[in-house]
């Protein structure tokens, strides 16, 4: 069962969220500002982190760059949820490296289909990331060759 | 005494004998003449012998001897020039005198002769210098010719018209390709005419033309050189020319000769005219410009001309003005101002559109639009300033600056504050869209109680969008000046129990408030609708934010004019980093969890307070409660 964080000051929103993915067969894990947000993520490792943008304590943005900063968390598929519609916060939420972008309100569905979406890719990249790894182990002279090569 | 007198003789003396043709004596002055050593040398000599071969004439000498002895004897004496050689070889004319004289039966001959070497190089230089003279007089008469022909042709052929006329008889004698132009009458009938004749029969001074010619011309043969206008009247149409005439006596033996030259004056009397027009044009757009125009020398930058719009701007006098320079009336708010602009004008010739300040005799400071040119008045330079008064244009241009940077924050604030609440009500709108959906596709798999929580929250949710949007329409109502300030008679006291009631009724009685009203008259001038606003919300936050059962308190006190109402309550209190964006749309406290609001109450407060002209304070701690002090002038002056 995929571990999803929820990252919500609403809380009835961070409710009806951890709802929607609980009747979907996600596990899932919810934080009520940015660095609760965080800690949680160092502590379950989950396999994608559903966050809001303005939040108390700690915003959304922030909470990306401390991801990204820790190697451990870096690679976990991240998607922004919020209320913030403008074409600039949209621009400026991808540009810090999110990989999704969704503006409330936002049908359970769509929401369901960008979370699976997103975990699917991870999934495909950590699988040829884990082929490459494994050539590199067989034949490590002609992997040096080609140079890194795979991903 | 003969014999003394031949001895002595200054001229040289020979006696000839005519018949052996040989001098048988001479004096002493012919021996020396003919550089002889002693007069046998010369006796019973022929005279060729003393001569030259041949004579100027040609012939020889000796012929020449026959012939002129021939010709004395002939007629008793004779007198002519002969070229003698003297002993030394040198050759010298002589002018010869030969008389026949007697001495007893033989005739003998007297030859005086003169040495006329120098006579006669003085009548070769005369000669010389007649010939010289001759040539000098024959180039000199064929330069006259030239001259003579040349002026001829200046004359005929003159751009102004030159007539020569007999001052005796007033008739023309010579008349130039112009003047005959001029008159309309081929030259050839010219001398047939008087200038009268090609007059009108008055001048325009009154004066009979034929009259006034007779005494202008006398003028001129008593040597004056008279310039005057005359009017002339062509041929054959009699169409008028205005002239201008010199008249000159030329010097002429016999004759009392008369220059005229004519000048055309049609084109300048049209250019005069014009010139008087435009003087007359520009003088009225001078004086009835109402842009300030002055004319300054260079020299000392004294005035020397100044309109009535400058006159009547200055607040000075026009003779006050005149003569003096703009430093005598501190017209110049900034002394280096005025050096650069004079900098300027005397490195360029010009200035323009100089924005300047300049105040006048009051001292009303106006901002001129001053333009300058450097022109030149009696081949004296000047300045020529104009002046505009700018200065109600540049208020209405700061005016217009201002209002427009007004309308531009405005238009952004009612950008952002658009954002601010599409942005707001995404939120609840999140909530009761997943809300909704979670108990579409879920109901079934739902216990009741989350049902239940799921409704609630739509509920919540849209009562809270209402109460936003409540807000924002009161707020833009009062941005577009729609909620205005209309105070009427209120019984504050009165009108104090009812808001109470309507908010304890509202929030269900969670908390009890208790109102304090002191001293406060019946009547007072107050906008209910604005005051309704303004205790609504203060009351709804002080309940909201307090523990069920907490006690909250309104107190209404009078100040002078004002009314000073305090809403107390001991809630949970606003941060001081929450107080300092108390009034900004859509911000609420940090520590609000999940009490229902919009972020807009207090920002409408605020707001109709200002509209009431009165003021709001906010006091608060965090824990400890908060109280909003508003003071409103709603009551009359205190007798």
């Amino acid at each position: 069962m995929k571990k999803i964080l929820v990252i919500e000051d609403e809380p009835e929103m961070r409710r009806n969220i951890t709802t929607l993915l609980r009747y979907h067969d996600y596990e899932p894990v919810a934080a009520a500002n940015g660095r609760e947000g965080f800690e949680a993520a160092q502590r379950e490792q989950p396999d994608l982190i559903l966050c809001d943008v303005t939040m108390p304590e700690l915003d959304g943005y922030g909470v990306l760059r401390a991801l990204q900063a820790e190697a451990s968390l870096a690679r976990i598929p991240f998607i922004f949820l919020t209320a913030k519609g403008e074409k600039n916060d949209l621009r400026s939420g991808m540009d810090l490296g999110a990989d999704d972008y969704l503006t409330k309100p936002v049908a359970n569905a769509e929401l369901v289909r960008a979370i699976e979406a997103r975990l699917r890719r991870a999934e495909h990249q950590s699988h040829r990331e884990f082929k490459v790894r494994e050539t590199r182990r067989r034949n490590p002279r002609r992997c040096q060759d080609s140079g890194t090569g795979g991903a | 005494m003969f014999q003394q007198l031949f001895e002595r003789s200054a001229d040289a003396i020979f006696l000839f004998d005519p018949a052996r043709e040989v001098f048988v004596d001479c004096n002493q002055a012919a021996v020396e003449m003919m550089r002889a050593t002693d007069r046998q040398q010369l006796l019973l000599v022929h005279p060729a012998e003393l001569s030259p071969e041949y004579q100027p004439d040609g012939k020889t000498s000796r012929d020449k001897t026959s012939e002129v002895i021939d010709t004395a004897l002939a007629k008793g004496s004779h007198r002519f020039e002969w070229m003698a050689r003297g002993m030394d070889g040198n050759l010298f004319p002589l002018e010869v005198l030969l008389t026949t004289i007697h001495e007893g039966e033989r005739p003998l001959m007297a030859t005086v002769c003169r040495n006329i070497t120098e006579r006669k190089l003085a009548e070769r230089q005369i000669l010389e210098l007649n010939a010289s003279l001759e040539q000098r007089v024959n180039e000199r008469t064929a330069a006259l010719q030239t001259s003579e022909a040349r002026f001829r042709a200046l004359v005929e052929h003159a751009p102004e018209a030159i007539v020569v006329f007999d001052g005796d008889t007033g008739r023309f004698v010579f008349g130039n390709e112009h003047a005959c132009r001029l008159y309309g009458v081929p030259m050839e009938k010219l001398a047939e005419l008087t200038p009268a004749d090609v007059s009108p029969e008055f001048q325009p001074n009154g004066r009979r033309s034929s009259e006034l010619a007779r005494e202008l011309m006398d003028e001129a043969l008593a040597g004056g050189m008279s310039v005057f206008e005359w009017l002339h009247r062509q041929q054959p149409d009699g169409r008028l020319i205005p002239t201008e005439v010199r008249l000159l006596r030329l010097p002429a033996e016999g004759q009392n000769l008369i220059r005229a030259s004519i000048t055309d004056n049609t084109e300048r009397k049209r250019a005069q005219a014009a010139l008087a027009d435009s003087e007359a044009l520009f003088s009225a757009a001078f004086e009835g410009s109402p842009i300030l125009i002055v004319i300054a020398r260079m020299s000392d930058q004294t005035y020397v001309l100044v309109n009535d719009a400058f006159v009547k701007w200055s607040g000075f006098a026009r003779e006050e003005i005149l003569g003096r320079d703009s430093t005598e009336f501190s017209i110049w708010e900034s002394q280096d101002e005025r050096d650069e602009v004079w900098a300027d004008l005397r490195r360029a010739g010009s200035v323009r559109e100089r924005e300047c300040r300049l105040r006048n005799r009051k001292g009303d400071r106006t901002t001129m639009l001053i333009s300058l040119e450097v022109i030149q008045i009696n081949h004296s330079p000047h300045v020529l300033a104009m002046g505009l008064d700018i200065t109600q244009r540049k208020q209405a241009e700061v005016e217009i600056l201002k209002t427009l940077a007004r309308e531009k924050e405005l238009s952004q604030l009612k950008s952002n504050f658009v954002s601010m609440v599409s942005h707001e009500f995404r939120t609840p709108l999140g909530i009761i869209q997943s809300s909704a959906e979670l108990l579409r596709e879920f109901y079934q798999k739902m216990q009741p109680g989350q049902r239940e929580e799921q409704l609630e929250s739509i509920a919540r949710n849209t009562c809270r969008m209402a109460g936003m949007m409540e807000g924002v329409l009161v707020l833009s109502r009062l941005d577009a000046g729609k909620l205005d300030f209309h105070p009427a008679a209120l019984d504050l006291n009165l009108f104090c129990r009812r808001v109470v009631d309507e908010v304890l009724s509202a929030t269900n009685r969670r908390c009890a408030i208790e109102l304090t009203v002191n001293a406060v008259p019946v009547e007072s001038q107050a906008d209910e609708q604005l005051l309704g606003h303004i205790f609504t919300n203060l009351l709804s936050n002080a309940v909201k934010y307090s523990e069920p059962g907490a006690m909250v308190g309104l107190t209404v006190e009078r100040d002078g004019q004002d009314a000073v109402c305090a809403v107390r309550d001991r809630g949970i209190g606003i941060s001081v980093e929450d107080q300092r964006r108390l009034f900004k749309a859509f911000s609420r406290g940090s520590n609000v969890g999940t009490r229902p609001g919009t972020g807009l109450g207090l920002l409408l407060v605020k707001r109709c307070v200002e509209l009431h002209g009165g003021r709001v304070k906010v006091d608060s701690k965090v824990g400890e409660g908060t109280t909003v002090m508003v003071r409103l002038p709603v009551f009359p002056k205190e007798p």
